[in-house]
């Protein structure tokens, strides 16, 4: 075999190597990015419902207490979520439900966090959304953490998400890229001066 | 002569190749950036978030009012701001992020009967670089 043609195989071969990793490591980036831009978007649109939701605990209720149940994924109160639609003060719930996984997406993690309460101007009902991680934490005026419905004043939401598809890392691991957001919240209407 | 031209033509199109590569894996490391960046600036507004609520029950005009000794955001004694906050997030608290907030309050109208003050928060996330910064303004009233 002629040596400047074995050579010539060898440089060919590396230089298709490196041109295949290169097409990879894009592919990959590109996933990661596509993915992180929708995980970004659903947590934006959650957050803004939670924002309307924890905002509201109490609202228009016509009661000093306006939580049924307080515990660390499962939190029930009553408020006017939307004040155009046709319910007053209504119950709404927000529970993670480790019983329910997403089976619809290939994330072994992601369970759904569910909403209970109105989704329309005339209509109840439960929308779901798919979460990793969701906790309540619930706490006095001077911070102190509270397991009594009467003194709650702050409520503390943490919450992380995952996409329901993964990006490939190598053939052996596969990464769902995560967002994790906390805020607490100070509802005006538990927090009335008088 | 032509073995020797056409190393040289590899030789250019490998160097092409890794300019063009190199440009590709800085772009995408950009893009990344910017979207961690964003993730950051998320949480850091949340936090901003939180401290204005705080704001909101405020019920002394003197507490914020930069002349007074109950001043809220005061830069003296234990309670003094920057004040720094260390957050956990998840099941064992396995991620963890610190930021620095500070406050400010300005009195921006005494018209006889009413004060205003423009509060301003801003909060600095120093986990990324480059540092997130956040600043949150509020007009918060009091009537007398």
């Amino acid at each position: 075999m002629n040596a400047g043609l074995a050579i010539t195989f060898v440089i060919g071969g590396l230089f298709l190597i490196s041109i295949l990793a290169f097409n990879t490591q894009v592919m990959n980036q590109s996933q990661e990015l596509a993915l992180s831009s929708i995980n970004q978007n659903a947590l934006d649109n959650l957050v803004d419902i939670l924002d309307n939701d924890f905002n509201k605990i109490g609202f228009n209720s016509g009661i000093s207490v306006p939580f049924t149940i307080i515990t660390d994924q499962n939190i029930l109160f009553q408020g006017d979520v939307y004040d155009n639609d046709s319910y007053s003060s209504t119950n709404i719930r927000w529970f993670f439900d480790t019983s329910d996984p997403v089976t619809s997406t290939a994330n072994p993690n992601d369970y759904y966090l569910k909403r209970v309460g109105p989704i329309g101007t005339s209509s109840y009902g439960t929308i779901k959304f798919p979460a990793i991680y969701f906790d309540l934490n619930y706490y006095t005026a001077d911070g102190t953490t509270t397991t009594d419905k009467a003194s709650v004043k702050k409520v503390e939401v943490e919450l992380i998400i995952e996409t329901g598809a993964a990006y490939t890392i190598n053939s052996d691991n596969v990464e769902y890229p995560r967002l994790v957001w906390k805020r607490i919240f100070v509802p005006n209407n538990i927090n009335l001066p008088y | 002569m032509t073995s020797y031209s056409e190393i040289f033509y590899l030789l250019g199109a490998m160097v092409i190749f890794s300019f063009l590569s190199l440009n590709t894996a800085r772009s995408f490391n950009s893009s990344r950036q910017t979207v961690y960046q964003a993730e950051a600036e998320y949480r850091a507004i949340a936090v901003a978030q939180d401290e204005l609520d705080k704001v909101q029950w405020i019920y002394e005009p003197d507490d914020l009012d930069p002349e007074s000794s109950s001043y809220v955001y005061t830069r003296s004694g234990s309670d003094k701001y920057p004040k720094s906050l260390t957050q956990n997030y998840g099941a064992n608290d396995q991620y963890t992020t610190t930021f620095i907030i500070d406050g400010t309050s300005e009195l921006i109208d005494d018209s006889g009967s009413m004060k205003r003050f423009q509060v301003t928060v801003s909060v600095l996330n120093q986990n990324v670089t480059p540092e997130v910064f956040v600043t949150l303004d509020y007009v918060k009233s009091y009537t007398y």
